[in-house]
């Protein structure tokens, strides 16, 4: 597949990548490197170098219950993505082909569209005259509207639709790639449905859920807009905190350690997730 | 949900089978008794529907019309995972992420079995099939060879009452395929298990089937046996499938030194014993096979040809004629030091050897 | 007809054969394409609903966000288009925001994309997973570090610095689709080329950037949106002057839940449905989502 690069061609290498090379270590490595020096300062003038930021995030009840409000959010709606887009995963590989083309682009539409237009839609569906409130005043199940907006609840729901794709398309990758027969051999042999989901299909798809998985949790544990227009003022999440630790309380050591202590999190999962995927990875491709 | 345990040994029986898909006809109109105990090939070129009519008996695929019963039992209305038919897939498919003794006892396993004695159940099934000692290795781990034997053994371990193989040999290399054929024969009479074989390649047909069904653009066109097919093929396209066939066009008249004479298109004439398929007197199509033909002179009740070619070929004489309107013929005859040794140019005389079948198809 | 088509891509109507076996197994079956069908249609609905609602909603006659709507009328589109300097300004910026960091980063990354997609060196490998890395980082991260930066640099914020962080998180999508598009490349179409005779320059015009077109086309598009719709680095790094649409919207649905809101999201829905379908016959672009 990869041509062995023969002498002149390495030399072309270095000016064709340097450009971006260069934009990268200026303006991603730098800042990160930045980013975690910043947030080694005690203070907020940045004049003592110290581990004195993480040292009050960690000591604080208000802060700890910032990051595991988000962290738990973001188990929250990888669970809920796992067991409603696997079905849709599941029917998308069992649809008929002319199906098949529309079905993908619904599913990759949220993807292109602003993460505030999705938060807003939900805004207008949960909101005290949104859909779900006038169908159940109109059902007569409730005398006056609901309060969802601005609930853990309606963050994790909202979240979890827009987060779906993320979980949806590597799992049609993996089922996709799953062989046929096996799931044919297993019912030849005498398996029902679900024994054949649970002891075929599922295991042999584990590389596309944990891909998945981890997608849905890094963007969900990020997702500010969302977690600011749905969950109100209610409760606070790492993003919005960083935010306003930064533009509005201007005191960025203490924003850069939660940017770092969010970041430093997210790349824990990420690595568990790989472990684990490698393990399972050895299998599958026999 | 344990279906019973079926006892092996029953008879499968094809009725009027017809399978339509995407607006094109896969099966025709395919009748087939396969008594049990019996291992049935089904072969034929690819896209003749071989494979779809296993897929069909398995219960993978519903026919668009025909029935098929297993014994007694019309099964149609059964789901795959309650037919009772054990199917091989040309690939395997081998379960990538369970052991080899996790897949075997698979099936077990899904009827319900203890895990104790699936384990025990599928041990006996590995030695059978002499892979006893793999138990703890994974499908990637193992040749080709090996794993089918463990996709063997999986299949056979429910004891299905009939057995399914698609294609089994052919992704195996050729040393490797004639050992197995003679394995799955041995494994197949010792089980008394009904068997249908779906493949192309018609060596492996001819060696290991009892009965062979030579199929065709969605019909079965001659069941019988190898050697019946081989020498009295029932139609025009068995014969060349089979073997290898001169085709003779001409005219065919009762009468003559043998009975029969078919006046070639070529020029000359052949003398027959008997004339069939076909003993109408018209147009037809005589398939006669290199070995069955035999050179001499020229004389009036042979085909006038000249040699073009001489090859030897292990223990025989591969002669390539020319005819006289151009078309060539293939003769064979042991090479030995008594038989008169014709060069290239010589003109001779080519007849069918007395007693030797040559098939007359309408044209 | 061929006989490939029996064996390979799934097929729905093998094993969901209309045959009923003993109750216990239909019992069984239809169970279990029950739950998978409800939960599956349900997914599929929670996918268009919020859109569906959103669109309604746009073209209420009221000055609410009522769902159902009180009665319908175009509105607030044309409020939008009159009344709504500011929108249509934050629309502009946007776009234009959108496009020149596209297109910058399209020089980059197709240029590194070319330097590194088909290496098996370490190095190469190295490179290409930290210069996608960007991807896998919370784009806030990204844009408060860049905020600090600037301000150590002491270079104020402005449509430059706003351009600066959105190449920055969308030259990965162009050097993931570009990449892919090369892996996918035959090399022996490079090596026939140059045995006759033909100067790299020339190679590259005529043979590779025709067959990676489509896939770099792929990448813009998917870069260009993610520009056009993203928050997080726009809201560090935005000034006063330059606030780009998602920014705007952000206000107005945080402050006075304007009607409007919806109208905008309508015609952002609207033209991403149409790019993504015009873009899906040219480029294939879900084909890089999977």
């Amino acid at each position: 597949m990869a041509a062995a690069a023969s002498p002149s061609r390495t030399a072309s290498a270095l000016p064709l990548s340097l450009p971006l090379g260069l934009f990268f270590v200026a303006f991603v490595l730098a800042p990160m490197l930045l980013l975690a020096w910043v947030s080694l300062h005690d203070d907020a003038g940045m004049t003592r170098v110290g581990f004195g930021q993480y040292a009050k995030f960690l000591t604080d009840a208000f802060n700890l219950a910032v990051l595991g409000n988000t962290l738990w959010l973001g188990l929250e709606v990888t669970a809920l993505t796992l067991v409603i887009g696997f079905p849709l995963a599941w029917l998308y590989t069992q649809a008929p082909g002319r199906w098949q083309g529309p079905l993908m682009l619904l599913i990759i539409l949220p993807l292109l569209t602003s993460s505030v237009v999705r938060t807003f839609a939900w805004v207008v569906i949960l909101g005290r005259q949104g859909i779900v409130n006038t169908a159940l005043l109109d059902l007569g199940w409730i005398a006056e509207p609901l309060k969802l907006l601005y609930t853990p609840g309606a963050v994790a729901v909202a979240l979890a639709q827009i987060e779906l794709p993320l979980m949806v398309l590597p799992l049609i990758t993996a089922l996709m790639n799953v062989d046929p027969n096996l799931r044919q051999a297993s019912l030849a042999l005498g398996a029902g449905h679900w024994r054949t989901f649970a002891r075929v299909t599922l295991p042999l798809s584990m590389p596309g859920l944990l891909a998945g998985a981890l997608l849905v949790f890094a963007s969900s544990v990020s997702a500010f807009v969302t977690q600011t227009l749905v969950g109100g003022g209610q409760q606070m999440f790492m993003p919005y905190y960083m935010y306003q630790q930064a533009i509005q309380a201007n005191n960025y050591p203490f924003a850069a350690a939660i940017a770092m202590l969010l970041l430093v999190c997210v790349l824990a999962v990420v690595v568990a997730i790989n472990a684990l995927g490698r393990r399972s990875r050895g299998f599958v491709h026999a | 949900m344990p279906a019973p345990v079926r006892a092996p040994s029953v008879e499968v029986v094809l009725d009027r089978i017809h399978h339509r898909y995407a607006g094109a006809t896969a099966v025709e109109s395919v009748s087939l008794d396969v008594p049990a105990g019996e291992l049935v090939a089904l072969l034929g070129p690819s896209g003749c529907g071989k494979t779809t009519l296993l897929r069909i008996v398995a219960g993978l695929l519903r026919q668009t019309g025909g029935t098929v019963r297993m014994g007694a039992e019309v099964v149609d209305a059964l789901p795959t995972n309650e037919r009772g038919a054990g199917i091989v897939f040309q690939n395997y498919a081998l379960f990538p992420h369970m052991s080899v003794a996790a897949n075997v006892a698979y099936g077990l396993r899904a009827r319900g079995v203890a895990a104790q004695e699936a384990r025990r159940a599928a041990a006996e099934m590995l030695a059978m099939v002499r892979m006893e000692a793999f138990g703890a290795r994974y499908p990637r781990e193992l040749s080709g060879g090996q794993q089918q034997r463990v996709a063997l053994a999986r299949t056979l371990a429910v004891r299905p009452r009939v057995l399914l193989l698609d294609e089994p040999f052919a992704a195996l290399d050729k040393n490797l395929r004639l050992d197995m054929q003679i394995e799955i024969k041995r494994i197949q009479r010792e089980l008394g298990i009904t068997t249908l074989l779906v493949t192309h390649d018609q060596d492996e047909a001819m060696s290991m089937a009892d009965r062979i069904a030579v199929m065709n653009a969605g019909r079965v066109e001659q069941f019988d046996t190898p050697e019946t097919i081989y020498d009295r093929p029932a139609t025009r396209f068995v014969a060349t499938f089979i073997g290898t066939a001169n085709l003779l066009a001409g005219r065919l008249a009762p009468g003559g030194p043998r009975g029969f004479t078919v006046e070639c298109d070529g020029g000359g004439s052949l003398a027959l014993d008997r004339a069939a398929p076909c003993s109408r007197a018209g147009s037809v199509v005589v398939a006669a096979r290199p070995e069955h033909l035999s050179l001499a002179a020229p004389a009036d009740g042979a085909l006038p040809a000249t040699v073009g070619m001489v090859l030897p070929l292990g223990p025989s004489l591969v002669y390539e004629l020319l005819l006289g309107n151009g078309h060539t013929l293939k003769v064979t005859q042991p090479r030995n030091a008594e038989a008169h040794r014709y060069a290239a140019g010589d003109r001779v005389g080519v007849s069918l050897r007395p007693g030797s079948p040559a098939g007359v198809f309408a044209g | 007809m061929p006989e490939e088509f029996v064996s390979g891509a799934p097929r729905r109507a093998d094993t969901r054969a209309r045959a009923t076996g003993s109750l216990r197994g239909a019992l069984e079956r239809r169970s279990f394409w029950t739950v998978f069908g409800l939960l599956g249609a349900f997914a599929g609905l929670l996918l268009l609903a919020p859109t569906v609602v959103v669109i309604v909603t746009s073209f209420t006659s009221g000055y609410s966000l009522k769902f159902p709507p009180p009665g319908y009328s175009t509105r607030w589109y044309e409020a939008l288009w009159t009344q709504s300097p500011e929108l249509v300004d934050a629309f502009l910026l946007s776009l234009r925001l959108a496009a020149i960091a596209t297109g910058i980063s399209v020089l980059l990354a197709v240029a590194a994309a070319l330097a590194l997609a088909r290496r098996r060196e370490a190095w190469a490998r190295v490179a290409e997973s930290m210069l996608l890395s960007p991807l896998m980082l919370p784009a806030l991260a990204i844009g408060l570090s860049l905020l600090m930066l600037f301000n150590l640099a002491g270079l104020g914020l402005s449509f430059g610095t706003l351009v600066i962080g959105h190449v920055a998180i969308t030259t990965p999508y162009i050097l993931r689709t570009t990449s892919a598009s090369l892996l996918q490349m035959d090399p022996s179409l490079l090596e026939s080329a140059r045995s006759l005779g033909a100067r790299p320059l020339h190679v590259f015009r005529t043979v590779t950037l025709p067959l990676i077109a489509r896939g770099i086309a792929a990448g813009a598009f998917i870069g260009f949106m993610y520009s056009f719709d993203n928050v997080a680095v726009s809201l560090f790094l935005s000034d006063a002057r330059s606030e780009a649409l998602p920014i705007r919207m952000w206000h107005i649905i945080e402050s006075n839940l304007d009607v409007r809101a919806a109208a905008v999201s309508g015609v952002l829905v609207t033209a991403t449905l149409i790019l993504m379908v015009v873009m899906e016959r040219v480029a294939g672009v879900s084909r890089h989502f999977r």
